[in-house]
């Protein structure tokens, strides 16, 4: 689809004064790669970067998006403007998703000052999707002064979503497995808070220990966050209240350190990781699409007449010889 | 498809902003209570109010046959009652939605 400069000009008028329905249309034209959307998103960039991010991970029914519910509720009764990113998996077969998080958060639906966007994963492979961040991006050019990104809390994406925002919630319920799934690689990595819910239930002190005692497995160095872990109980609001004041305490640790120099660097980092390898991709792959090269490619190689490396050795050589 | 679910006792004003904010294509609601002739009106004057004349509604739930062609002059787009199949209400979708 062609586009004009002033489409684009008017665009990023409308995102700057936070219109929400051609706020809405980008997103879904970033998610299906437009090549507009990225014209519009060269602009956008340089007035975003400034909102709170807060990243809340954790397995399926530990209880994210009723936490979510009451951390809207929070911030928007200190005055600030909410963004939502709520992201659930796309099946790997039908390519469909069912993107239920926010049934639990759809009372907020009708507030201005917030603004809910579901995303599938579309099976992204690298984890966290490339749209997530512009997604990201839109709702701090929009105005939003605090953006929460729920994820899936399958695995490699919650590893992700801590590079991309400045505090990151980790939930778990005292079902879990407690010491043995603490200990599993990377979990306690990833948080700077973690969130005990559900901790009405029996086990609860149990979890409690064992989260705190692996959490003292790891070094710190002076003056290094040393990650936090709060109770609450979802359902009732029990200890939501200190979970805001470790999110506003880890803030404040950012800002009075380096450390949130370090996680503006890791987000562009990580953007450019992204945008560059798709990017990548698309430019390099584009010869290939509805050509049914690719299949013969496969067939051949299956047949042992050919090899994945030879295959694409050859691709690269095309596309380098048609710069 | 990608389906965002709101879950239960939606106000027309709840869908109405839902869609806007997640650009849907399709509304699809499931009338469980009989309320389908004084809230559908009410639905389909928001989504002309906000300009969403071009996204897709289906209806489907408990609703009577023989009100199904006042629904349908309300402008709902076509209705799937209790024990339509999944494949059909598929393909109309796939058939009717407005292209990008």
């Amino acid at each position: 689809m062609s586009f004009t400069g002033e489409m684009v000009e008017e665009t990023i008028q409308k995102i700057f004064a936070g219109d929400r329905r051609t706020a809405s249309r980008l997103i879904t034209r970033l998610e299906d790669r437009d090549e507009w959307g990225r014209e519009v998103m060269k602009r956008l960039f340089p007035r975003t970067g400034r909102a709170m991010t807060l990243g809340l991970t954790g397995a399926g029914g530990s209880g994210k998006s009723s936490l979510l519910n009451h951390l809207i509720e929070r911030f928007r009764q200190k005055g600030k403007r909410v963004g939502v990113i709520a992201v659930d998996p796309s099946s790997p077969f039908s390519g469909g998703a069912f993107l239920g998080d926010r049934i639990r958060i759809q009372r907020h639906t009708r507030d201005d000052g917030v603004y809910i966007r579901s995303m599938a994963s579309r099976g992204y492979l690298g984890g966290l999707s490339r749209a997530t961040t512009e997604v990201l991006r839109v709702m701090e050019a929009m105005g939003f002064e605090v953006i929460m990104v729920e994820t899936l809390g399958a695995g490699q994406d919650e590893i992700d979503v801590i590079r991309l925002v400045q505090t990151c919630l980790l939930v778990t319920t005292p079902s879990m497995g407690d010491e043995i799934q603490a200990l599993k690689a990377g979990i306690m990595e990833i948080g700077d808070i973690f969130i005990l819910n559900k901790s009405d239930l029996d086990g609860a002190t149990q979890a409690l220990r064992s989260l705190e005692a692996v959490l003292t497995l790891k070094a710190f160095n002076e003056g290094e966050w040393r990650p936090r872990v709060v109770s609450t109980v979802a359902t009732s609001g029990e200890g939501i209240d200190a979970l805001v004041e470790e999110i506003l305490a880890h803030q404040d640790y950012l800002h009075n350190s380096d450390a949130m120099e370090r996680a503006a660097f890791q987000r562009v980092e990580q953007e450019l990781g992204l945008i560059f390898r798709d990017e990548l991709e698309r430019v390099i792959f584009k010869g290939l699409k509805g050509t049914g090269k690719k299949r013969r490619y496969i067939r051949s190689i299956i047949e042992g007449k050919c090899d994945p490396y030879t295959v694409i050795e050859e691709i690269l050589e095309t596309f380098l010889q048609k710069r | 498809m990608e389906v965002v679910y709101l879950g239960m006792y939606q106000m027309p004003g709840d869908i109405i902003r839902a869609a806007i904010d997640e650009d849907a294509d399709v509304i699809g609601v499931s009338y469980l209570s009989g309320e389908h002739l004084v809230f559908t009106p009410q639905l389909i004057k928001e989504m002309r109010e906000k300009g969403l004349g071009d996204v897709l509604l289906i209806a489907g739930g408990v609703i009577p046959p023989e009100d199904i062609p006042t629904l349908k002059k309300m402008g709902i787009n076509e209705i799937f009652i209790s024990g339509s199949l999944t494949q059909p209400i598929v393909e109309y979708i796939q058939s009717h939605v407005r292209k990008k």
